[in-house]
């Protein structure tokens, strides 16, 4: 999966859209994918992904797990997560968005016990609840244009936009999109669901569910609704600010390991949104640039987290200690993802956001900038939480004398440090590559903003 | 050759740790070579610089995208800074070796120190000023691992903590503030906004000032963010000294002087570096003589210190500037002997309290002596350079043109107190008669003798012939601060001047503190109370607030329980649905006669069984009127001509009845859990929700349609895709792939429904 995604990556850089249309039914009459540069970006994480959680689940999963058909229902997700990124039709990717919803869902409940259960109904339930406003939106527009073609319907848009009925079907998608992506005030399945299942399921759901719904997002309100963004801007900025604000004031309450990480998402997706609200180019290149990061980053730092968990059998900070003093490699590839996080230089996360704040200053949104930068010290503060506590800190078991440390095979060791290891890489190779990758996602984003190519490619014409 | 400057730091900060483990005894001695090499190599680009004014550019790509190129920048300035950074470097490196000469952690001890040294040689090289804040982090990550490097003690760590976030928090603003110079500057190198005319009558400049003061004075532990200075002397001695005396702190004063020319010279700029620096020197002074620990007495006159630095780049007149470039080397001089010096002390007494020491002059000779130069030189006594030093900041702030009676006072207080600091930690444990303290044996090694003692000569040779200080090293300097041309002319002795007075007026009287510390204690413990209610205490105030805070909101936002979850889902939808609408229903252009009575009459059952069900009291009951909500609606699509549809509709609609039906059967009782209110709200709800769609859909019809694609499907259906039913044909050939993907949604359904069932059946057989 991953050799075809770099395949397709190699197909569409630079500026080139690549175009399928299944069956052969030409677009807007059938179903069409199409792989622009952001499709390209998003199927090439997700395909490194796939890689690195396929090596990381073999050594964790139970083998009573797997014989349920864990890897069945993986991949299915996974088709799930692409063929959403790369479907150029709306009732399509609601499709898509219902395939991965199962089967994450399934994911969650296999072999599960009661708190997984719980978790898993609060997921489904507000994601399905998500799924009936996206359907009537769709149905909506629909009804209004008569098409179900992003490309298509993108050219219709001038025609009708600004009146109150397309509006609302836009608002209605952003909230459905939003659920997805875990924005403010919608968020809650997120935490409520992620700390419960195998660690593997939680790092995979980190680094491709909420960025199916921003991926959304970005494309509708720079496709389909491009001619509206004047009327969603003030709302997207607000509930970008608010979004960074509450995931990182949950994280930072937070005394679960995983629980804290998972805050940490619905914080950083604020930052994705915020550079997408501004529809500058630097704006969303640096969304996109600080999306890349935060997959790999956040991903590392649940690995490491696993790590944790299956050596002390235990992810509350409040038990755990010592780490720096007994394992001073595992140390390094914490702190490696979680100052990139934090968004300390010189690694990912810091150009991502410099990229971010340099664009909110030139769109003169001083608040959000304000607030994003304000996030970021509690960023900080939350990840040297996990330091302190789980790594300087004397574990308390120590003192007593009562400490040990379960056994782990080699395969499995390994099988989680390769993973992490990759992934923190990535984040420094990411910073050291800042120029070319910073200029592709500038040329991606220009290419999101100007729709006409899009078009072009899709229905063949010229508008 | 320039870039391994930094790179050589790294490189040392990478091979320390085995380092240690495979030579033991002179690790020290041969990672003291990088910076030493460094230092030299400095001296010859010093020496090279043609003029005063040239500067040394080294350029590399690095993400010119984001405004970030590896350029580095060499001129006076820079190279001071450079010079005490990698000297003074030098010496703490010998130090430290020796301070852990047993200790297993020397080698990561060194390893961050190297770190330390490269970020701070980054900050001070780096042309291009957000390339500087990239360092600028990362000599805060540099100190929070050497602030917390005992980290098993909880202190360590709330320290290191502390100065992170402080720094931290000041680092962003500093962040905005660039990018806005930048911005404005039309550039983001020094070269360029150093030449860029007109700054100071730009709209952003305020807020450039500001925000760039602001991380500066973070850093540099000016008031009111002091406090996490004395703090993190939780660190190791040695890094404390390195840290004092020419990194860390200095940092942001590299930064202020760096930009006075493109910034200064204004009033904002003159009251507001002034008012930091002279509230910071009384701040300093006033705490660092109720102190008696050596350490926390000397960490607060650092703050004093850093506060006459900015005073002087605040003044930002020839004579200030001047006053500037000499107390930056003064104070480095003295204040890492000092420090070393004290680290010597309590490694070998294991005392803190400078008044149990006593008598140690005859058996630690050689520290003693270095004692006796650095206390001097603190103290601004002839001939040493401390005292050219301080004659040269009395003399700027004598020639200031406003408020010069209070900046002297402000100056003498603060001289005092260095007066009192150094008489203490220098002279007291040295020369008093005896002192509290476990007996010493021996002199300290020759690795923590060393820097003591160099410095201190240094800072005797310097005082002694003070032109040669000032003719190669603070003329270029000091040209960069003020951006004009000018030489230095330094002398130690000017004659009996208004400067020597108050010289001599403050050595009076910091001694007479000394001398009457006890009574001085008694007289000022009311005052004490100040501590409580200082910037320590708002940000301890601040941090648990914001904890109490993030409890409170996420009690608030992530109580676990889902209707609610499902509540705001509904009430965000409703809320942006009517925001677009503007609460207004379209007008209706939809002919209201073509219904027909049956179809009205089907609605109304659809509408009567959807109220029935939200008042029946059992599950049979309820099911019955979900049960005719799903046939009215089989109903209408039969009338819509769409039997596909219907049929469809019919069959899952029976199928649900009656999985519900088996189902019901074995629930629990029905039993009603909700409160009146709590219905009524839930029922405002649902009728928003429902109206809302409602309106949309009719406004929908009304509108006028287009169906180009339907179209295209019923004429192609048959000639392109061989199908006559339409339905069928759009389902599996033309967008056959969501018929795909639905199936395999199906598939997976099936698959957790049997996962599920297989969890309930292992449970029965457990149990």
């Amino acid at each position: 999966m991953l050799v075809a995604a770099i395949a397709v990556a190699y197909r569409v850089y630079p500026d080139h859209i690549e175009v399928l249309h299944v069956g052969k039914w030409s677009a807007p009459f059938g179903i069409c994918l199409v792989a622009d540069g952001l499709a390209a970006i998003m199927v090439l994480m997700t395909g490194l992904m796939a890689v690195l959680m396929a090596i990381f689940s073999m050594v964790t999963i139970e083998s009573r797990r797997i014989k349920d058909g864990y890897f069945f229902l993986y991949f299915v997700l996974l088709a799930g997560v692409n063929g959403a990124f790369l479907t150029g039709d709306l009732f399509n990717l609601y499709v898509w968005f219902e395939v991965l919803l199962i089967a994450s869902f399934v994911l969650i409940v296999l072999g599960g016990n009661r708190d997984q259960l719980d978790g898993a109904v609060k997921y489904v339930t507000m994601n399905l609840l998500g799924s009936v406003i996206f359907l009537s939106a769709v149905g909506l527009i629909y009804g209004k244009t008569g098409t179900l073609n992003m490309a298509d319907l993108a050219q219709r848009m001038p025609d009708i936009s600004n009146t109150p009925l397309i509006q609302a079907s836009g608002g209605m998608l952003i909230v459905a999109f939003g659920i997805k992506a875990g924005l403010f005030p919608l968020f809650s399945w997120l935490p409520a669901s992620y700390h419960t299942p195998p660690h593997a399921v939680t790092t995979l759901f980190s680094a491709l569910l909420t960025k199916v719904g921003i991926y959304a997002l970005i494309r509708i309100t720079t496709l389909v609704f491009a001619s509206e963004q004047g009327y969603f801007q003030p709302l997207l900025l607000v509930v970008a600010a608010l979004t960074m604000v509450t995931g990182v004031l949950g994280a930072v309450a937070q005394y679960d390991l995983r629980r804290l990480l998972s805050f940490h998402i619905v914080s950083q997706i604020g930052y994705l949104l915020f550079g997408l609200a501004l529809f500058t180019p630097f704006g969303l290149a640096a969304a996109l640039f600080f999306m890349v990061h935060v997959m790999a980053a956040k991903a590392a730092l649940f690995v490491v987290s696993a790590i944790v968990y299956y050596l002390r059998g235990t992810s509350d900070l409040k038990v755990l200690g010592s780490f720096a003093q007994l394992h001073p490699a595992l140390t390094v590839l914490f702190a490696v993802p979680a100052m990139s996080l934090a968004g300390l230089p010189p690694l990912s996360g810091f150009i991502a956001k410099l990229a971010l704040v340099r664009a909110g200053l030139e769109s003169s949104a001083y608040i959000t900038v304000a607030v994003s930068l304000a996030v970021s010290v509690l960023t900080l503060y939350s990840m040297t939480k996990i330091w302190n506590e789980v790594f300087w800190k004397p574990a308390p078991a120590m003192q007593s004398g009562s400490f040990s440390e379960r056994p782990l095979s080699r395969t499995r060791i390994w099988g989680m440090v390769l993973p992490a290891t990759i992934l923190a890489a990535f984040s420094v190779g990411l910073s050291l590559a800042a120029q070319p990758a910073f200029s592709f996602a500038l040329r991606v984003a220009t290419q999101l903003l100007d729709p006409d190519a899009y078009i072009t490619a899709v229905l063949g014409t010229p508008s | 050759m320039t870039p391994l400057l930094i790179i050589a730091p790294l490189i040392g900060a990478a091979i320390a740790f085995p380092l240690a483990r495979l030579t033991g005894r002179a690790c020290g001695w041969l990672c003291a070579a990088i910076p030493m090499a460094a230092f030299v190599y400095l001296l010859r680009v010093l020496d090279q610089l043609d003029s005063s004014t040239a500067a040394h550019l080294v350029s590399f790509p690095w993400a010119s995208a984001v405004g970030l190129e590896l350029s580095m920048r060499l001129d006076g300035l820079s190279i001071a800074f450079g010079l005490l950074i990698t000297g003074i470097g030098t010496l703490v490196c010998l130090y430290a070796d020796a301070y852990f000469q047993h200790d297993p952690r020397r080698g990561r001890f060194l390893s961050y120190l190297f770190l330390f040294m490269a970020a701070m040689l980054g900050l001070i090289f780096s042309d291009n000023i957000l390339v500087l804040f990239v360092f600028w982090e990362l000599t805060s990550v540099a100190s929070y691992l050497l602030i917390g490097f005992e980290h098993e003690k909880n202190a360590s760590r709330q320290a290191a903590l502390q100065a992170l976030l402080t720094t931290g928090a000041g680092g962003l603003a500093l962040l905005v503030g660039l990018i806005l110079l930048g911005n404005a500057a039309g550039s983001y190198n020094f070269t360029d906004i150093i030449g860029t005319h007109g700054l100071q009558e730009h709209p952003h400049y305020l807020a450039i000032v500001l925000l760039v003061v602001a991380g500066a004075a973070t850093k540099s532990a000016q008031f009111p963010f002091h406090f996490w200075l004395p703090n993190a002397m939780a660190a190791p001695t040695p890094a404390s000294a390195y840290l004092h005396s020419s990194t860390m702190v200095k940092a942001g004063i590299y930064l202020l002087a760096r930009l006075s020319p493109a910034l200064g010279d204004t009033d904002v700029w003159f009251w507001l570096l002034v008012g930091l620096g002279g509230a910071t020197m009384l701040v300093g002074a006033w705490l660092s003589v109720q102190q008696s620990e050596l350490k926390p007495m000397l960490a607060y006159s650092t703050i004093t210190a850093l506060g006459t630095l900015v005073l002087c780049l605040g003044l930002g007149t020839p004579l200030a500037i001047k006053a500037f470039k000499v107390f930056l080397f003064v104070h480095a001089f003295y204040k890492a002997a000092l420090f070393m010096i004290a680290g010597t002390l309590i490694h070998e007494t294991h005392e803190t309290r400078f008044e149990r020491l006593g008598g140690l002059g005859r058996i630690m000779p050689l520290t003693a002596l270095s004692g006796l130069l650095a206390a001097l030189s603190m103290a601004g006594l002839p001939p040493l350079l401390g005292f050219v030093g301080k004659e040269s900041i009395y003399e700027a702030v004598l020639y200031t043109p406003v408020a010069m009676q209070i900046l002297i006072a402000v100056a003498v207080l603060a001289n005092v107190a260095n007066v009192y600091v150094a008489v203490a930690v220098g002279l007291f444990p040295f020369w008093r008669s005896r002192g509290t303290h476990a007996p010493v044996k021996h002199e300290a090694p020759l690795g923590m003798l060393a820097g003591p003692l160099l410095l201190g000569l240094l800072g005797l040779s310097a005082g002694l012939f003070p032109t040669a200080l000032g003719k190669y090293l603070l003329t270029p300097a000091g040209v960069t601060v003020l951006g004009k041309e000018m030489v230095f002319d330094l002398k130690l002795w000017h004659g009996i001047n208004t400067a020597f007075l108050l010289s001599t007026i403050t050595l009076a009287l910091g001694v007479t503190i000394l001398c009457f510390r006890k009574p001085w204690l008694r007289i000022t413990a009311p005052l004490q109370f100040l501590h409580r209610i200082g910037p320590e205490a708002i940000y301890h105030g601040a941090v648990n607030s914001m904890l109490g805070l993030s409890r409170l909101q996420t009690r608030f936002l992530q109580h676990g329980y889902l209707r609610y979850y499902l509540l705001v889902i509904l009430a965000c939808t409703i809320g942006s649905v009517s925001g677009a609408l503007h609460l207004k229903v379209p007008e209706s252009t939809l002919p209201m006669d073509t219904l027909r009575l049956h179809e009205l009459l089907t609605v109304a059952l659809i509408a009567l069984a959807a109220l029935a069900l939200t008042r029946v009291r059992s599950r049979f009951g309820a099911l019955a009127c979900l049960g005719v909500v799903g046939y009215g609606m089989a109903l209408l699509y039969v009338y819509y001509g769409a039997p596909d549809l219907a049929k469809t509709q019919i069959v899952v609609e029976s199928l649900s009845v009656v999985f519900f039906a088996l189902l019901a059967a074995a629930m629990p009782g029905f039993k009603e859990l909700t409160s009146a209110s709590v219905r009524r709200r839930d029922g405002v709800i649902a009728a928003l929700a429902g109206g809302l769609m409602g309106v949309l859909v009719y406004s929908t019809l009304a509108s006028d349609q287009t169906r180009p694609i339907a179209e295209y499907f019923r004429e192609n259906s048959l000639p392109l895709a061989h199908g006559r039913n339409v339905v069928n044909v759009i389902l599996v050939d033309f967008r056959a792939l969501d018929t795909l993907g639905e199936i395999t949604v199906l598939a997976v359904a099936a698959f957790g429904a049997r996962t599920l069932l297989r969890l309930r059946s292992k449970k029965r057989s457990a149990s």
